[in-house]
């Protein structure tokens, strides 16, 4: 899968739970929580998401990597 | 919003929906809990809110991560002793802690912690609560086993990330190595034993401790038992930190006071203990919130120094009681209503909310220990074999003992006593007493049956032989012997550990008897232990007992500083009445909670409180008394019992005495004490001393309450009728009757063998008393060992109609039986 791909499942994810983000909205650099205003509940739905549509395994001991969009990004490619 | 959380889930229960009920879903702890959220509500007993996770979550997240295979491999290398306990118990704990929760059971946790944080603060958005996160084992097939304590507790959790991690810690803490082991001993096997995870409010405890509705010490049923500390509660829980104790007798608690000139309606206040511990160090939040629970590598709890710390505690927090009075009786009555619901004794830790000051319980489970006890039995001893003679003296009770000698000369030896050896000492110093709790016995060379060190070790149930003269001397430290009280009043010390039995007395075969039999107190402390015996009250108490044991300063040291010119003694006063606004109610209260203690022990059977019979010398001996006292003579027949009392060198002092009576009569409502006048040499003095008592609020006939008058002056028993016009009742003090119609010195040793109550002399005086004072209505006793050493002085006793008779509690049971036969043969004549 391409950068492109999955930068767009990425933003998919993130518009499941809060559908009025859009990629140009935020900072890729910073806490990607903060960024999309993300309360934990929201993260977990994102990531589960996430999982679905990338099929790639996000366990639990991974959540600490993936704290911006960058690195969800670099995660995801990591893990294909 | 999300999908999982509109859904009922099957991983989380809320404690108000679940009851005891539900123990194989949830575990004892959080079912207890949930009991009481559900139950306890409309007694207003505050319990902190949360949830708990099913046993199912826990069954579920092994199988999804495939640990069961896993977990059951490592038990079975350990079992076939290829593996230690240490390295299977690890490998099993880091297993679990580092599975993973699928996202619905996150889901799941997260919605019901933000629901939690939302209900705890409803105005503050995104509000991240902090937790306690506690561990509770549930066996399907055993829902009444305990795994108490095994499991791990993780406190003040903040955040959703940090309670996932702690609820996997607290899953793995089902397999730590003291677990595993307890399972293996009780043969439960282990993939039948679940765990819940409790999330619960955490309160920030400015104080908090452990409460039982039983003394823990006798299980004496009626009282309440409170401990607490600064900070939170694991530093009782832990033991590092002496708490302070309170006590509360439960039938008095709500009952409205019998006043009848009030309109208000008011209770009585019936606190019976406050004692102050140490509390060196608390446990406490962290303030910041930048903090992260960590693993150690090490150990395998979570590193939690960072969400509570350990400081030490000031000056003040170490002088000052952690609980008012109505935060005291609020407990205590919660605890009544917790035990009312389960229906027997429990066990409960309470909590003081820094913020809001209010109280909450966080925990209850049944009591076990005291409350299965059988109390209906006391314990007899023989000796089975002998050997050489060391020393000997005089037994204080019954038992016997064996030790290794621990001589103590000087104050520094105290702080090292080992546990369970034995005391030697030329004598006892009244703040031995947490020394002489650790003693497996006491062995004096001074002192004799009423010294300190007898009464203590009576109360005590220590075995103590006294007055042995030569027993520092003879006996090396780290010598072994055998202490035996069992030969009757005669104590003997053997050479090395000798074999001895023990037999037991059935409470219940004690005979019935028509004379009352009654028992001697003397310090409040472990004056519970008899409150099995089947007594008709206490005929005995020595007010001045109460005053060296929990006061130790003369009374008038309190009321008159100025008179106290030696500035260290006014320094160690100021020290004690620390806390008290006046140092006269330093005196005051500590009195009242030592009688009101006495009382609550047989109430409302009558409890004779004598009010203090210090001779001067003894008074000089308090803590200030050479600046108060006169240096006299003869002591014992000086300035003494009724003659002090409206004395101007005492008059205030015996004021302060009667106020306490007054507090614990009219304010705790034990209005089953009877006070009593000692040594009273004329009628005229007996005038005085009521008209000073009634002055201070004792008013004869008021409220109930009768007054005594001892009987031990020849005077007395002439002028008996006259004393029956001022007095309800006369209590014999055989001991001083008997000094003084022989004119012996009860201390001489020369003329030890002429000193004896059964003179013919000492009975017709006994005789005569009685017969009067029945004449005039009143009501006489006696109080000493005669009658239970000596069956014929039992049988006199009651052929001249006593109507009761007082005896130190370990000799009760033998007496009862001297005094049945004694009432046959009576009746039989």
């Amino acid at each position: 899968m391409k950068q492109e791909e999955f930068e767009q499942l990425i933003i998919e994810a993130i518009q499941e739970v809060a559908p009025e983000i859009e990629l140009v909205d935020i900072d890729v650099e910073e806490d990607i929580r903060d960024e999309c205003d993300l309360d934990s509940m929201d993260f977990i739905n994102f990531l589960e998401a996430l999982q679905k549509s990338t099929g790639v395994k996000i366990s639990e001991a991974d959540y600490g990597k993936l704290d911006t969009f960058c690195h969800v990004l670099a995660f995801l490619e990591e893990q294909q | 919003m999300n999908k999982q959380s509109e859904q009922e889930s099957n991983y989380i229960l809320w404690f108000d929906q679940i009851s005891l009920s539900d123990l194989e879903l949830v575990g004892g702890k959080n079912a207890s809990l949930g009991e009481m959220i559900v139950h306890m509500a409309k007694s207003h007993v505050q319990v902190p809110i949360g949830f708990a996770t099913s046993a199912q979550l826990f069954i579920d997240f092994l199988a999804q991560n495939n640990f069961n295979g896993k977990i059951k491999h490592q038990l079975d290398e350990y079992q076939a002793g290829r593996q230690s306990l240490l390295k299977a118990g690890r490998a099993i704990r880091d297993l679990i802690a580092g599975g993973d929760f699928t996202f619905q059971q996150q889901g799941d946790l997260i919605s019901a912690y933000q629901a939690l944080s939302k209900k705890i603060a409803p105005s503050q958005k995104s509000f991240h609560a902090s937790v306690a996160v506690r561990s509770s084992a549930t066996a399907e097939d055993l829902p009444e086993a305990s795994f108490a304590g095994q499991q791990e507790s993780y406190l003040n959790i903040i955040g959703i990330d940090n309670l996932l991690l702690a609820c996997k810690h607290c899953f793995a803490s089902l397999y730590t190595d003291r677990a595993i082991v307890y399972r293996e001993k009780q043969g439960f096997e282990h993939d039948k034993v679940a765990l819940s995870v409790g999330i619960q409010q955490m309160i920030n405890a400015e104080a908090a401790g452990v409460m039982f509705t039983l003394d823990t010490e006798t299980g004496f049923n009626k009282v309440i038992e409170i401990n607490g500390a600064w900070g939170l509660g694991e530093t009782i829980v832990k033991g590092s930190v002496i708490p302070d104790k309170f006590m509360v007798y439960k039938p008095l608690l709500n009952t409205v006071k019998k006043t009848l000139t009030s309109q208000k309606q008011q209770y009585y206040s019936p606190i019976i203990e406050k004692q102050c511990g140490s509390k060196l160090e608390k446990m406490c939040f962290v303030t910041s919130t930048d903090f992260e629970i960590k693993v150690t590598d090490e150990s395998d709890h979570l590193l939690m120094t960072q969400s509570t710390e350990t400081v030490k505690t000031t000056n003040q927090e170490r002088t000052c009681l952690v609980l008012s009075d109505s935060e005291i009786l609020q407990l205590a009555n919660w605890a009544i209503s917790i035990e009312r619901h389960y229906g027997k004794a429990m066990d409960m830790e309470w909590v003081k909310d820094s913020d809001s000051g209010q109280l909450y319980i966080v925990q209850a489970r049944p009591e076990t220990v005291e409350s299965q006890k059988n109390h209906s039995v006391l314990v007899n001893f023989q000796l089975k074999e002998t050997s050489k003679m060391l020393v000997e003296g005089s037994s204080v009770g019954s038992a016997i003992s064996t030790g290794k000698v621990f001589k103590v000369t000087n104050p520094e030896d105290v702080e090292h006593f080992p546990e369970g050896a034995m005391l030697v000492t030329e004598k006892t110093d009244p703040d031995w007493l947490p020394l002489m709790r650790k003693a497996s016995g006491i062995i004096t060379d001074s002192g004799g049956p009423t010294s300190h060190a007898a009464i203590v070790s009576r109360e005590l149930k220590i075995a103590a032989i006294v007055g042995c003269e030569n027993a520092t001397d003879m006996l090396d430290n780290g010598r072994k012997v055998t202490l035996s009280c069992a030969q009757g009043s005669h104590g003997i010390v053997y050479d090395g550990f000798l074999d001895f039995e023990t037999q037991e007395v059935n409470l219940s075969d004690i005979p019935d008897t028509s004379t009352d039999i009654m028992i001697n107190a003397a310090i409040p402390d472990g004056i519970f232990k008899w409150w099995s015996l089947p007594v008709a009250g206490i005929g005995l108490t020595r007010i001045e007992f109460i005053i060296s044991s929990q006061i130790g300063v003369h009374p008038m040291a309190l009321l008159h500083s100025e008179k106290v010119t030696d500035s260290k003694v006014k320094e160690k006063i100021a020290q004690l009445c620390q806390g008290y606004e006046k140092g006269s109610d330093f005196f005051v209260e500590n009195l009242a909670l030592g009688v009101g203690k006495i009382a609550a022990s047989q109430y409302p059977k009558p409890v004779i409180v004598r009010m203090s019979d210090f001779k001067s010398n003894e008074y000089r001996g308090l803590l200030a008394g050479e600046f108060f006292e006169l240096t006299e003579e003869n002591p014992m027949l000086g300035l003494r019992g009724a003659s002090r009392y409206y004395h101007p060198l005492y008059r205030e002092a015996f004021q302060l005495e009667c106020q306490a009576i007054v507090k614990v009569r009219e304010q705790m409502g034990f209005d089953n004490v009877i006070v009593m006048i000692p040594f009273c040499r004329t009628p005229q003095e007996a005038d005085k001393v009521l008209e000073v008592m009634s002055d201070a609020g004792l008013t004869r006939g008021e409220e109930g309450l009768q007054v005594y008058v001892m009987c031990e002056i020849p005077s007395n028993v002439i002028l008996a009728e006259q004393f029956a016009q001022r007095f309800d009742g006369f209590s014999i003090g055989s001991n001083d009757l008997t000094q003084l119609v022989l004119g012996i010195d009860r201390d001489s040793t020369e003329l030890k063998s002429l000193f004896d109550a059964r003179n013919e002399a000492v009975k017709s005086m006994i005789a005569q008393v009685i017969k009067v004072a029945h004449k005039c209505g009143c009501k006489v006793g006696i109080c000493g060992q005669a009658p239970s050493d000596h069956p014929e002085f039992a049988e006199f006793l009651v052929s001249c109609g006593i109507d009761s008779i007082s005896l130190n509690p370990d000799s009760v049971a033998k007496a009862s039986m001297h005094i049945a036969l004694a009432e046959k043969a009576s009746k039989g004549k």
